[in-house]
């Protein structure tokens, strides 16, 4: 069974940095699951549906993304933040599935979902936190062209030769540009941090 | 840690190997790189950790409020014990429901066996998928430690007690050289982590020459120790005491900074 969690215990976990919590949650206290995913659900769950473009999907991408990280106990603080681990996972899954889903029904999903955009204000937070202020400020000194590449190869995981068909460009100035924007990224943000 | 022998476009190549963009040559020279210098992995886990900083700039969205209970309840059923993944799928609205009843109980039947046997594979797959990241977690942390065992297989390999100066009181570590190799890694534990455009420094007192020999340069990294190839023979002539100094990045190396750490007498 799992431990008896009391509200104050849980409350005071709730003060505790990652690595508490995470301690708690392999100790068998499941409610610590609760911690970690008030604090990280609204990173996951945004990342998902920028990248499905659905919530039904971003949903059930989510509960899979903590069901696994729960299950499957994977995580070691060691090879970065468990925010880091979290979002990778859900990439990747997100990508994964994109893949799956092909193409065309990406394409209609896409279109879908910038039509959704424009009628329906999305229900969502925006955290100005510090680090996405930092990395926006970084992201400013790409070019256009730059930041547009390193976006669909993170958002959507095409490759250089699907981006370079989808913008139109020859193979080598995608690679090109994906690298030199990606070295400015790492740059700016090891002045900013 | 950057070193100067390394080749001039090193940041293209390694944005390229995290961006997955490599031509074989390209891709040959980088396993070259990471084999020789593990500690480049610190800048592959930098630049990995910039393309993924791009998660960091959309708009966090809330999810659902029943979201929320369903994983819960689902955590807390499979901690007891019950079935809880196949319980959650099926609270949820099932998406072929009109194919059910289109196609009668025949097709239903299918569709039961088929979806059992997805089940069935699909929990293989996820199975064989957290062996797969377990093995790679294990592959990663062997290929971590060998260099520092391959160093001290060497024969004539020296090892020293490095201690932090009062500058860095709660630092400790130990400095192991093969002269033989030309190689020195240094494994230091809780020397602070630098300041924008400082570096650490190495340096070797040797018997016979009459200052300091510089031997490389490093950061500090997660994985606890650096491998340095010194950029001096003089750095494995016996030398009998070792430093290990901050400076800045521009400063020459024909003198050191503030001392860090320095080796045991």
């Amino acid at each position: 069974m799992a431990a008896d969690f009391s509200q104050s215990e849980l409350s005071t976990l709730r003060q505790q940095p990652d690595e508490a919590v995470l301690s708690a949650l392999r100790q068998g206290q499941t409610q610590a699951l609760e911690v970690l995913y008030d604090r990280y659900a609204s990173q996951v769950y945004g990342l998902a549906y920028r990248i499905l473009g659905n919530s039904e999907e971003a949903e059930d991408l989510t509960q899979d993304v903590f069901l696994t990280f729960w299950q499957k106990d994977t995580y070691q603080s060691s090879r970065g933040t468990l925010k880091t681990f979290l979002t990778t996972l859900t990439r990747s899954r997100a990508i994964d599935r994109l893949r799956a889903q092909g193409t065309r029904y990406r394409f209609l999903q896409r279109w879908q979902r910038i039509s959704d955009q424009a009628t329906i204000p999305l229900i969502e937070t925006l955290a100005m936190s510090e680090q996405s202020d930092q990395v926006r400020s970084a992201l400013a000194f790409l070019s256009e062209s730059e930041r547009q590449i390193l976006e669909i190869a993170y958002y959507e995981g095409l490759s250089q030769s699907e981006i370079a068909a989808r913008l139109n460009l020859p193979l080598g100035t995608v690679k090109t540009r994906s690298r030199q924007g990606l070295i400015k990224l790492r740059q700016r943000l090891q002045l900013s941090r | 840690m950057v070193s100067a022998e390394l080749p001039e476009n090193w940041q293209d190549l390694i944005a390229g190997y995290v961006l997955g963009n490599l031509s074989e040559e390209e891709a040959a020279i980088v396993d070259q790189l990471l084999s020789d210098r593990p500690e480049l992995m610190q800048e592959v886990q930098a630049f990995q950790d910039a393309f993924h900083s791009l998660a960091e700039v959309i708009p966090t969205e809330q999810p659902p409020a029943r979201l929320r209970e369903t994983i819960l309840s689902s955590v807390g059923r499979e901690f007891n014990g019950e079935p809880s993944r196949s319980s959650v799928a099926l609270n949820r609205p099932p998406r072929s429901r009109w194919m059910v009843g289109a196609g009668g109980a025949i097709a239903a039947g299918i569709l039961l066996a088929l979806g059992l046997r997805i089940a069935s594979l699909n929990a293989q797959l996820q199975q064989a998928n957290a062996k797969i990241e377990t093995l790679q977690q294990d592959l990663q942390q062997a290929q971590t430690a060998r260099p520092i065992l391959n160093t001290l297989r060497q024969p004539g390999t020296l090892v020293y007690s490095l201690q932090g100066s009062d500058r860095a009181n709660a630092a400790s570590g130990s400095l192991v050289m093969s002269a033989e190799k030309n190689q020195v890694i240094i494994l230091v534990n809780n020397l602070p982590e630098l300041p924008s455009g400082q570096i650490y420094r190495l340096w070797a007192k040797v018997p016979t020459e009459t200052t300091l020999a510089y031997c490389g340069q490093f950061n500090t990294n997660e994985q606890g120790f650096v491998q340095l190839t010194p950029s001096d023979d003089i750095c494995g002539a016996n030398p009998t005491q070792m430093f290990i100094t901050i400076d800045a990045l521009s400063d020459p190396t024909t003198r050191g900074g503030p001392v860090m750490m320095q080796t045991r007498t």
